[in-house]
């Protein structure tokens, strides 16, 4: 379901006639005369509310014999909030560019002619740093300390803390045999 | 007009509206927004009238003059329902039939009045 799509559901179920009409569909399929007796609504207004969920994929109709009877659409209810939110955004490119605008802006901010003024107090701007930060270190190799020290001086003094925050940010790991850069692809979420 | 008549039909008339307001906030606190919107709609039908009723009653052809209208206004109401049941336009077709039920129901009372009241 797109951004779209959910949003026009979510607006379609925002009305209590509607949601009445979609309790009654819950325990079975119904004509519009039978929803509008039931609901003591009028035929046209059973009518238009049944055109907007069925506009909006919550409701399904179907011949039977002279009648139009209308169902629910079992499958759009069974998907849970959860999965709706976990689609993917029809502002993704957007969000996307606001980001990179956003990165841009904290490098800008916190670094001046290569180097690093300061280390960020907010996390996430360190993380942007440090990710800025981490590009010396060529995937895939193996670093000693004291190298990864020197790269690091390079841009701030105080390399301690950053490289110990690389790996507290999973960007650089390390075992007995030095230091290496975490792959783009390799990153928890964190 | 005469001015008995005038003034039923006024008093009906605000009598419809307030009745519409009335039935629309309740709607509306009721979460049905759509149906209260078709409330609104019924109301402004009923204001409508009362407008042309305040001209009516400044003509000396007041009575056919408000007659006129009931014909007239319905009749642009009834192609603008035609146009919306061809395009399969459910929220059209609903604003378009809540207008002429009323209009209907302000013939009806309009001819009531001119025949009931002395």
């Amino acid at each position: 379901m797109t951004e779209t799509e959910v949003l026009r559901l979510f607006k379609c179920l925002s009305d209590k006639s509607r949601l009445q009409i979609l309790k009654s569909l819950a325990m079975e399929d119904m004509y519009v005369e039978r929803l509008a007796e039931r609901l003591g609504l009028t035929a046209p207004t059973i009518s238009f509310h049944l055109k907007k969920l069925v506009e909006a994929g919550a409701v399904t109709s179907y011949k039977s014999q002279y009648y139009t009877m209308y169902a629910l659409r079992r499958e759009v209810f069974e998907t849970t909030i959860l999965e709706l939110l976990r689609e993917k955004s029809d502002e993704a490119a957007l969000q996307a560019q606001r980001d990179a605008a956003y990165r841009q802006k904290v490098l800008d901010n916190f670094f001046e002619y290569g180097k690093l003024k300061s280390i960020p107090a907010q996390r996430k701007k360190e993380r942007i740093i440090l990710e800025e930060i981490v590009k010396v270190f060529e995937p895939g190799r193996i670093y000693p300390e004291r190298e990864v020290n020197l790269r690091i001086a390079d841009f701030h003094d105080d390399f301690c803390t950053i490289r110990r925050d690389m790996i507290s940010e999973h960007l650089l790991e390390r075992d007995q045999r030095g230091y290496w850069r975490v792959q783009d692809g390799d990153l928890t979420e964190c | 007009m005469d001015a008995n008549k005038t003034a039923a039909l006024r008093a009906w008339l605000a009598e419809q509206i307030a009745a519409c307001e009335a039935r629309r906030t309740a709607l509306w606190a009721d979460e049905r927004q759509d149906e209260a919107n078709f409330a609104r709609i019924r109301a402004n039908i009923f204001a409508i009238f009362r407008t042309i009723l305040s001209v009516a009653e400044e003509r000396p052809d007041g009575a056919a003059f408000f007659a006129a209208k009931l014909t007239e206004l319905p009749a642009v109401w009834r192609a603008a329902l035609d146009r919306a049941e061809q395009h399969d336009d459910a929220t059209a077709v609903c604003m378009e039939r809540i207008k002429l039920e009323a209009a209907e129901e302000i013939r009806i009372q309009f001819e009531t009045i001119g025949r009931d009241t002395p």
